[in-house]
């Protein structure tokens, strides 16, 4: 008897449960048309979730039609899984930005093309994204060009010919070191190191000491923003004196906070922006009202995403097939000029080279 | 080679600490408590939370942090595992519940200052001492040295007090003690005390050291609980010869192979050690350890 009153128990929490969701559901019909947003929003790596939340909050925050929907990825590929599986079977969003990484991005994928869902990515550069499928877009170039960019810049601007390569474990990051060797080596450079770290790890003395003594006059360290700034400080303490160059991962504010003076003339790629283009002053001046701090590349390529979605919203509807349509069809405003997504959803853009100098990121021309 | 020599010695320093602080408890309650990894947090985060947020003077804020972290850990003592004893449970479940404790007091950690990394080193930088073409930072020779003497001084207090002998009795016979009239909840308390201690400041001489993150604690104590498995429990000796032996694995398959292959070569040794000498180095019994 106790059993069959606790399988009833468990039946009617159930129907609660069931019944309360779907008043929820039918207060947001009257609310503002939903587009789903995963993003890291906790975990170590929130701080990329923040960055992207600036950019997009500000590009809805003057739409009176169209809203935010979150949901928290962790910056891991199940919950990422998770969270657009919700947005789409729940909120029945039909555009979904994000997410961050470059594995959790092409994780979601198959998903959003699999439901005919648009999944725009504004940070995620790996490779692989290219061919992820029709609804798949994203106005950051790929890893391919940046590899090249940066062993361009080592190369030609810093005249120097062996580097050693120390990346992150990662999609993200072993996709920019193969295009990054490849492409060094054609240019006539020789690798003198090569080695690889996991997300997590904080001693990487043994392999700085292995980097010094393979002779190696740079150093290349494609990664995110936590396991760099380690590298970066125990450099400096074992008296490592080359440039250290790292991958768009690391161009976060967050990064000379963490590694502090030992940052200091740090190179990495980053995407363009171009400061002249009213776009960009426009959408500097609303930042800057908005959260009292100067922009980052970041924030503004979130922006400009965010932007282009909600244009091709307003003109034709929240419909995902028509949007596809308009955003292979249309040239959109954006930070560097005219933009156009090719027959992938890919962009014709290049990496820039920025250094931190006096704390700050400045573009390297 | 030098350099690999200080920076094996430097992390076999921080584990020999966290193993002795969790061999600390398992001698007088006889199972692994993971709620240390939550104290080592704790540790680094009071501190944290003492200088850089409220600005408090470092040392204060450094002494104060551990007070807090040894009242924790006198508190997870008194509220859980002392009622969990008193109900015999099998070390299995004790295990399990200070698994659980870990991942409410980390959550705790996260909830508060989020899970980013945090740096409570906000000093300058600087290009290590040079020390026969061996480079040293000023918190490595400090963590160095507070690790020698911590070690010293708590084996001998282990060895020559009359609080050590009691918790050393306590180790080898519970009942006997009980006969003998020591009180066996107050050795537990003592042991616990030690313990959270070693924990806080393992933690706060890993956070100036590297950055930190709500789960770093878990990370240095499975290495102490391997270093234990190898050493044996219970020698001084097997400790310190199972973290040198550990972190030398680590920092050599760093340099031979490549990092990312630190944690598959440290648990094949702890699987070969298992296999084919259960009892570690030291040859004690093992077979207590039940999980």
């Amino acid at each position: 008897m106790k059993k069959i009153s606790m399988y009833l128990f468990c039946i009617i929490c159930f129907l609660l449960i069931l019944s309360m969701n779907s008043c929820t559901n039918g207060k947001r019909s009257n609310e503002k048309i939903l587009v789903g947003v995963v993003a890291p929003l906790s975990g170590p790596n929130a701080h990329y979730g923040e960055i992207l939340k600036n950019g997009f909050d500000l590009a809805f925050s003057k739409d009176s039609l169209y809203g935010l929907k979150y949901e928290d990825s962790k910056f891991e590929s199940n919950s990422s899984i998770s969270a657009i599986n919700k947005l789409i079977s729940v909120d029945k969003v039909k555009i979904v930005l994000g997410e961050v990484s470059s594995d959790n991005t092409l994780a979601i994928a198959p998903i959003a093309e699999k439901n005919k869902v648009i999944l725009f990515s504004t940070i995620a550069s790996t490779d692989k994204l290219q061919y992820a499928g029709e609804y798949i877009f994203r106005n950051i170039p790929r890893n391919k060009i940046q590899g090249i960019t940066a062993a361009e810049f080592i190369i030609n601007k810093l005249n120097i010919k062996s580097v050693a390569v120390f990346g992150q474990n990662s999609e993200y990051g072993v996709n920019i070191t193969s295009s990054f060797k490849e492409h060094f080596v054609n240019l006539g450079g020789e690798i003198k190191f090569e080695g690889s770290f996991l997300e997590g790890n904080k001693d990487f003395r043994t392999q700085l000491i292995k980097i010094k003594e393979s002779g190696a006059r740079a150093l290349f360290i494609p990664g995110n923003e936590n396991e760099p700034a380690i590298i970066l400080k125990q450099a400096k303490e074992l008296n490592l004196n080359i440039p250290i160059m790292g991958g768009d991962g690391s161009s976060t504010d967050n990064l000379i906070k963490m590694a502090g003076n030992s940052s200091e003339g740090f190179y990495c790629t980053n995407v363009l922006v171009d400061k002249s283009l009213d776009f960009y002053v426009k959408y500097r001046d609303e930042f800057f009202k908005k959260y009292n701090k100067e922009p980052g590349a970041y924030d503004a390529y979130a922006y400009e995403g965010a932007m282009i979605i909600l244009e091709a919203l307003k003109n034709v509807g929240n419909d995902a097939d028509k949007v596809k349509e308009y955003l292979y069809t249309h040239t959109f405003k954006s930070m560097t000029g005219d933009l156009k997504f090719d027959k992938d959803g890919e962009v014709n853009r290049l990496w820039g080279v920025y250094q931190i100098l006096n704390g700050k990121f400045v573009e390297v021309k | 080679m030098q350099q690999i020599i200080l920076n094996i010695l430097i992390s076999s320093s921080l584990y020999l600490l966290v193993a002795l602080s969790f061999s600390l408890i398992y001698y007088t309650t006889k199972f692994f408590n993971i709620a240390l990894a939550a104290l080592i947090v704790f540790g680094s985060y009071f501190v944290y939370l003492f200088s850089v947020q409220l600005n408090f003077p470092f040392l204060f804020a450094v002494i104060l942090s551990v007070l807090i972290v040894i009242i924790l850990g006198i508190l997870n003592e008194l509220l859980v595992f002392y009622h969990l004893r008193k109900k015999s449970v099998s070390s299995l479940k004790y295990f399990i519940a200070s698994l659980g404790l870990y991942v409410i007091l980390q959550n705790c950690v996260s909830l508060y200052f989020g899970d980013d990394s945090k740096v409570i080193n906000n000093t300058e930088v600087l290009v290590g001492n040079k020390i026969f073409s061996v480079y040293i930072t000023n918190i490595q020779l400090l963590t160095l040295f507070i690790s020698s003497v911590l070690f010293i001084s708590i084996n001998l207090v282990l060895q020559k007090t009359k609080i050590g002998k009691s918790i050393r009795a306590v180790e080898s016979n519970v009942n006997l003690c009980k006969i003998y009239g020591i009180n066996e909840e107050r050795i537990i308390l003592i042991s616990v005390c030690l313990s959270s201690f070693l924990a806080a400041i393992v933690g706060i001489l890993s956070a100036f050291d590297t950055n930190m993150s709500p789960t770093f604690g878990f990370n240095l104590l499975l290495y102490g609980l391997v270093v234990i498995i190898i050493g044996g429990i219970g020698s001084t000796k097997g400790l310190i010869s199972g973290s040198l032996l550990i972190s030398s694995v680590q920092h050599f398959s760093a340099y031979y192979i490549d990092s990312k292959w630190m944690d598959l070569v440290t648990y094949i040794i702890l699987i070969s050690f298992l296999i084919l000498k259960p009892l570690g180095f030291s040859g004690k019994r093992l077979r207590k350890v039940e999980i």
